[in-house]
């Protein structure tokens, strides 16, 4: 007891320690607060705004079935799709666009053009435009390839990456010889 | 020194409250890798603006051109990006980035997202990457189509720029480096253009390395041969199926794990079990053995398929696999084989023919003898009609003739079950003097094989047929060598066409009686001879052994029982009258010259009665009638007695009068009368007549009624007129019916009248009729 009665702080004691303790807080909640606000800076999207969806299933199939090197066995999976009646818009265009990525891995331009060109007239798109500059550039057809990359500036989505698309569409022209 | 312990402790006090932020970030569920669209993978941080994320300084792509393996890949992403030496190679941009590309490779948690990668998830990652490689698994540059887009929240376009690199939806399709799994389903993708990461759905992980590497097999054996993993099969054959798991690559044991198996047909388990634990480098064969038939009723086309599945396939609690698919494909057997039933007014063929105007029906069958259905299969028929008697040629027809044939409809090309298959049946009116033939191919008969033809033919014939009116039929006798005395031939037979019991047995036949030393084939006896005595036995000597149905109508009277035949050159008076041809004849007794042939024809007149003695043969080149009127009184009689033959020429209708073909007495030695005889081609023919070859001429050339107003007398007799056929006879049929070849009227006239004799000539006194009448 009576070594209780030596320890008695003093006010500025107390005033310290409580000091030091609030030091302690604000540093400990600062760092929390600046990792956090580094974690979920800038209001951030909700993260169901993703919609990340998946090809169609003819579709990843026929994708799947290709790039591992059944060409026909993806071709052939295309035409019965192709064939129901039922094929919606959207998976017509994207049947399409494996079928002409199928006669393009057997090295079969024209017929890859001629599919592409088919996905063109369900859907007029970046993507497919593109495609088609670069398998007309692809086949020394310049003339062509120019004529689609200038069509696929317009039709550059809004995207993180539509700067570099337009600006790779624009060198592509310069080197094909032709004025964006 | 309070002062620095102060801030030593606000530092600490910082740095925990970061990391206990970071420790318990609860990031929603869902997106990509936990970061929604537009937020950093590393920060969270939201910039929606960018660019590639690796630096396009590859000729405007952001890969270098030559990776194209996993040692260049892991090389650029590891040295030249993430710059492990840190030699300068990358940037920011560029280690952010591919840090990006190995966390996501890896699939990597958010509080595991260091920059660098740690070694050991570097390792990892290179483990990953050569993994998939040695399988084959990664397309090094290949369209790929994407729904997931990625970028370097790059220092351009607002936002807060940080070095980061996000998720955003975007289709495309652009060259990449492609990674998939086991199953074949792409897992990564890298644009070339950019090194963003892009995928469908969702974007890695990549498998990791496995622990060992289970591997299933199945085989078959077909019939005991050695095993196949793909083959055809034919109902009944037998297959053993095999099924195989090894662990042969290892690198470890399965164990603790056992591994679990199944064999599935489709989606059915047909057995299961557990081979147990699988030490690196083990193998176990036949963990399942299967005795199979193929099914007769197996459809060919369709497969018969086993898949062995197992678990754990490469880690320890891991996933299943099932091994690749084996199938057996079934094919046909078939052995078709074409057949034609032929009938002629609804019954079979009698020895091949029909007769004019008949009904020939060709059935086309065809007969699969299996044991499975046919493939599909043409049929065609040709029509082959050729004038006269034709047999089908080796090889058979294949083109109709004479062309233009429509062939009947069959239904093919079609399949035939097992067994017979009626397709149609052609009716068709017999032409006469005509073969007609149809073949028949069905191709192919066989699976892998060719064609198989059938030809049927049926001849039109003609059934001429004899009858004998007012008289009798006798076979057998001999020519008399003296009084009573003669050889007769015990092979002595009437053969003809006769209807049987069909129609009353119509047909060849004589009013009265019949009788031979051998068997009477198809000649009535009896025919119109009334109830009392019915056709066609009823006077056949003898009757006792005949069988109608079968067309025997009796004979076989016995041996000698034939009375011999007269001598009638015997009755040739010493002298007799110069003959100069029947019309210079008058009653009287004439002779030719000795062995010399003549040719006659004439007619013989009213009370005129001749008896002509020929020395050879004699040739009857036109009719031979009684003309005029004549009564009981005036009965014209011509007698012939030829020592060789006589030759009837094919246009003679009628012969009047008693016809003697003696020979020499043998056999061999003539006494035939021919009663058609081919047209003479030139004078010598006309006493030297030619025979009528066998054949289609036959038919054309002899198709005139000959009708004998008396009767023959002959060694032999070939009966040889074509006219009419038995289809025509009817019963009851009289004399001059047009449908008689050859016909016999014996009336009383013949033997009322007596040829002269010694140049006398002689009458009765009275006649009177007695039973039997024969």
């Amino acid at each position: 007891m009576g070594d209780m009665d030596k320890f008695r702080p003093n006010k500025k004691v107390i005033l310290s320690v409580l000091g030091v303790l609030g030091v302690l807080i604000v540093a400990g909640g600062a760092g929390f607060g600046f990792r956090y606000l580094q974690d979920n800076n800038t209001d951030p999207k909700p993260i169901t705004s993703f919609k990340g969806e998946p090809l169609p299933e003819d579709v990843e199939d026929a994708q799947n079935l290709r790039v591992a090197g059944d060409a026909e066995g993806s071709l052939k999976k295309i035409d019965d799709a192709l064939a129901d009646d039922g094929v919606s818009k959207t998976e017509k265009y994207q049947l399409y666009i494996q079928q002409g990525n199928a006669h393009s891995d057997k090295k079969d331009t024209t017929a890859a053009i001629a599919s592409y060109l088919q996905a063109e007239q369900v859907s007029e798109t970046y993507e497919i435009v593109s495609l088609l500059a670069s398998m007309y550039e692809e086949t020394g057809n310049k003339a062509k390839a120019v004529e689609y990359y200038k069509k696929s500036i317009p039709l550059i989505p809004d995207s993180p990456m539509q700067n570099r698309y337009k600006a790779d569409a624009e060198r592509k022209i310069e080197q094909l010889g032709g004025q964006s | 020194m309070k002062k620095f312990l102060l801030l030593a402790g606000a530092i600490g006090a910082f740095l925990a409250g970061y990391g206990a932020s970071a420790s318990f970030a609860a990031y929603p569920s869902g997106g990509i890798h936990g970061r929604g669209e537009h937020n950093g993978y590393f920060t969270n941080a939201n910039d929606d603006m960018g660019s590639e994320v690796l630096r396009p300084v590859y000729d405007g792509e952001s890969i270098r051109p030559d990776v194209n393996d996993a040692d260049s890949f892991i090389t650029f992403i590891k040295h030249t990006k993430l710059d492990i030496d840190q030699n300068g190679s990358g940037d920011a941009r560029d280690k952010t980035g591919a840090a990006f590309i190995i966390h996501t490779m890896l699939g990597s948690s958010t509080s595991a997202r260091s920059r660098p990668p740690t070694a050991a998830q570097i390792a990892d990652w290179e483990s990953r990457v050569r993994y998939l490689d040695s399988h084959g698994k990664v397309s090094w540059r290949i369209n790929y189509s994407f729904t997931i887009n990625s970028y370097w929240q790059a220092t351009d376009g607002g936002g807060s720029n940080p070095n980061d690199d996000a998720f955003y939806d975007e289709n495309g399709t652009k060259p990449a480096i492609v990674f998939r799994n086991m199953s074949n389903q792409v897992v990564y993708a890298i644009k070339w253009e950019c090194a963003n990461p892009v995928g469908t759905g969702n974007l890695g992980p990549v498998p990791n390395t496995p622990e060992f590497n289970m591997y299933g097999n199945t085989t078959a054996s077909i019939n005991g041969g050695s095993p196949v993993i793909s083959g055809n099969v034919a109902p009944g054959d037998q297959v053993v199926w095999r099924h195989n798991l090894n662990n042969n690559s290892g690198p470890n044991s399965t164990s603790p794990d056992t591994v679990a198996w199944r064999v599935y047909r489709d989606s059915t388990i047909l057995f299961s079990g557990n081979a147990g634990v699988f030490a690196a480098g083990t193998e176990k064969l036949n963990i399942q053995v299967e005795n199979f038939t193929v099914p007769s009723n197996a459809a060919p086309g369709s497969q018969i398929c086993r898949q062995l599945w197992f678990t754990p396939d490469t880690h320890v609690s891991g996933s299943s696999q099932y091994a690749v698919e084996r199938c057996l494909t079934v094919v046909y057997n078939f052995d078709l084989n074409p057949m034609i039933n032929v009938t002629v007014n609804g019954a079979a063929p009698s020895g091949g023919t029909a007769e004019v105007g008949d009904s020939i029906a060709y059935t086309y069958v065809v007969d699969n003898n299996g044991p499975t259905i046919s493939q599909s299969t043409s049929c065609t028929i040709y029509r082959i009609d050729r004038a006269g008697s034709y047999a089908a040629p080796n090889p058979i027809d294949s083109a109709s003739f004479p062309g233009g044939y429509t062939q009947p409809s069959t239904g093919c090309p079609r399949t035939f079950a097992v067994g017979n298959t009626n397709l149609v049946t052609e009716t068709i009116t017999a032409a006469a003097n005509t073969t007609h033939c149809r073949s028949f191919f069905v191709n192919p008969a066989s699976y892998g094989g060719g064609a198989q033809g059938v030809e049927s033919c049926i001849r039109v014939v003609a059934r001429p047929y004899l009858k004998v009116f007012g008289g009798d039929v006798l076979a057998g006798g001999g020519l008399e060598t003296a009084p009573g005395t003669c050889s007769t031939n015990a092979n002595a037979q009437v053969m003809a066409w006769n209807k049987r019991s069909a129609d009353g047995f119509a047909g060849a036949g004589a009013q009265y009686a019949v009788q031979a030393l051998n068997r009477i084939g198809d000649f009535a006896s009896a025919q119109r001879a009334g109830s009392s005595a019915p056709a066609p036995a009823s006077l056949s000597f003898a009757n006792t052994s005949a069988n109608t149905a079968t067309g025997n109508f009796g004979g076989s009277f016995g041996p000698g029982a034939a009375p011999c035949i007269r001598d009638y050159w015997a009755d040739k008076p010493a002298t007799t009258q110069s003959f100069a041809g029947i019309t210079n004849m008058t009653t009287g007794i004439y002779a030719s010259s000795p062995n010399t042939n003549i040719a006659i024809s004439g007619n013989i007149n009213p009370n005129q009665r001749s008896v002509l003695y020929v020395d050879g043969d004699v040739r009857i080149t036109g009719n031979i009638e009684y003309t005029g009127s004549w009564n009981l009184s005036s009965i014209p009689q011509f007698l012939l007695v030829v020592k060789g033959n006589i030759f009837i020429d094919s246009g003679v209708t009628r012969l009047d009068g008693n016809y003697v073909s003696l020979g020499d007495g043998t056999t061999s030695g003539g006494g035939i009368i021919y009663t058609c005889t081919k047209p003479p081609a030139n004078q010598a023919e006309v006493v030297n007549p030619t025979q009528l070859p066998l054949g289609g001429t036959m038919y054309t050339q002899c198709d005139d009624k000959l009708t004998i107003n008396g009767s023959f007398t002959a060694n032999r007799v070939d009966f040889q007129r074509t006219h009419g056929s038995l289809k025509q006879s009817t019963s009851g049929e009289a004399a001059g019916s047009n449908a008689i070849a050859e016909e016999f009227v014996y009336s009383p006239a013949n033997w009322i009248a007596q040829p002269p004799s010694a140049g006398q000539t002689s009458s009765y006194d009275a006649i009177s009729s007695l039973p039997p009448i024969l």
